[in-house]
């Protein structure tokens, strides 16, 4: 945690956004309240129950992005995608009941990581979310940005 | 055995994708192992036997996959989860979708940005020069033994 209130700090009014990788309940409680913070990434990962439908209204509440991650759904194979695509429909559950804003991402550290919005869209669908769902998450990066460069 | 009818024929659906890295030459059957291993496992058997994939053509930087008609969505999302083919990493990346071959083989014909080899000097060494579809040009070190890949950005102009 006093890494993150370090990164709040370094980070001035520019266009950087800050993104906290999830832990346990009180963490994301914590990381979401704080003011400054833009995603929680990497939800899949941390422990059942970690995210919650209070954490979920606080998220609406604070405006902080939860990120779907697709990056799993291509490299892994086997019940640990399954576990991922189980994550992500509950968290597609509680996106669509309490409205926060969501993205989604690849995570990709070469060229060979990347896909297109196509493609995004069709790996999106295998956990319920539609293609103008996929197509406004991946725009919401670009609006935090705007948000605190405070253009309107 | 005569040809049937063309509408008693089964409906087909064909999936032009184009190879990243630009310059991979993956052979057709690993090509057809890995689309088979990313459709069985992400819809499984039923799944896979319903979508029938098939590799029609690989070459020249493209893949030609046939699907029936009606599994195109779940064979788009199969083939955006294949990230190696045999040994090789490999992504596909779809171009277009079609009912029939003519159109795929329009496309495939149409200039994709990507230009033959051309040998490039840079500070008196010699390098293959591949540009991809997109703004990147990628050097390549003549060197036998240990090849280096170096990335030259329209940006900045300079190798880095």
């Amino acid at each position: 945690m006093k890494g993150i209130i370090a990164a709040l700090r370094d980070k001035g009014k520019g266009s950087d956004l800050l993104l906290v990788d999830a832990g346990d309940q009180a963490f994301n409680r914590a990381v979401i309240s704080l003011r400054g913070v833009d995603v929680l990434r990497q939800v899949h990962r941390a422990p059942r129950g970690a995210f919650t439908h209070v954490t979920a209204r606080m998220a609406a509440e604070h405006g902080v992005a939860l990120e779907f991650d697709l990056q799993p759904l291509v490299q892994l194979r086997g019940w640990p995608r399954q576990r991922v695509l189980q994550s992500h429909v509950r968290l597609l559950r509680l996106q669509r009941k309490y409205g926060f804003p969501c993205t989604v991402a690849t995570n990709a550290r070469s060229i060979l990581d990347l896909r297109s919005p196509r493609e995004l869209a069709a790996l999106a669908r295998l956990f319920g979310m539609g293609e103008e769902e996929t197509l406004r998450a991946l725009a919401v990066p670009s609006e935090l940005a705007r948000r605190h460069r405070g253009v309107p | 055995m005569p040809s049937r009818l063309p509408s008693q024929r089964e409906r087909r659906r064909y999936l032009l994708c184009r190879t990243v890295p630009a310059w991979a030459e993956p052979e057709p059957r690993e090509v057809f192992h890995a689309i088979c291993e990313a459709v069985t496992t992400l819809w499984g058997d039923t799944g896979a036997a319903a979508i029938a994939p098939a590799v029609l053509d690989c070459g020249r930087g493209y893949v030609v996959v046939r699907c029936r008609r009606g599994t195109e969505t779940q064979m788009s999302a199969a083939l955006a989860t294949v990230s190696r083919a045999g040994e090789g990493r490999l992504a596909l990346r779809q171009v277009l979708t079609s009912g029939t071959l003519h159109s795929i083989r329009r496309r495939m014909q149409e200039p994709n940005g990507t230009s033959s080899d051309t040998p490039v000097v840079v500070d008196g060494r010699a390098f293959t020069a591949r540009r991809s579809a997109g703004q990147k040009v990628d050097l390549i070190a003549e060197e036998k033994k240990s090849p280096e890949l170096l990335f030259f950005t329209e940006d900045d102009g300079v190798v880095r």
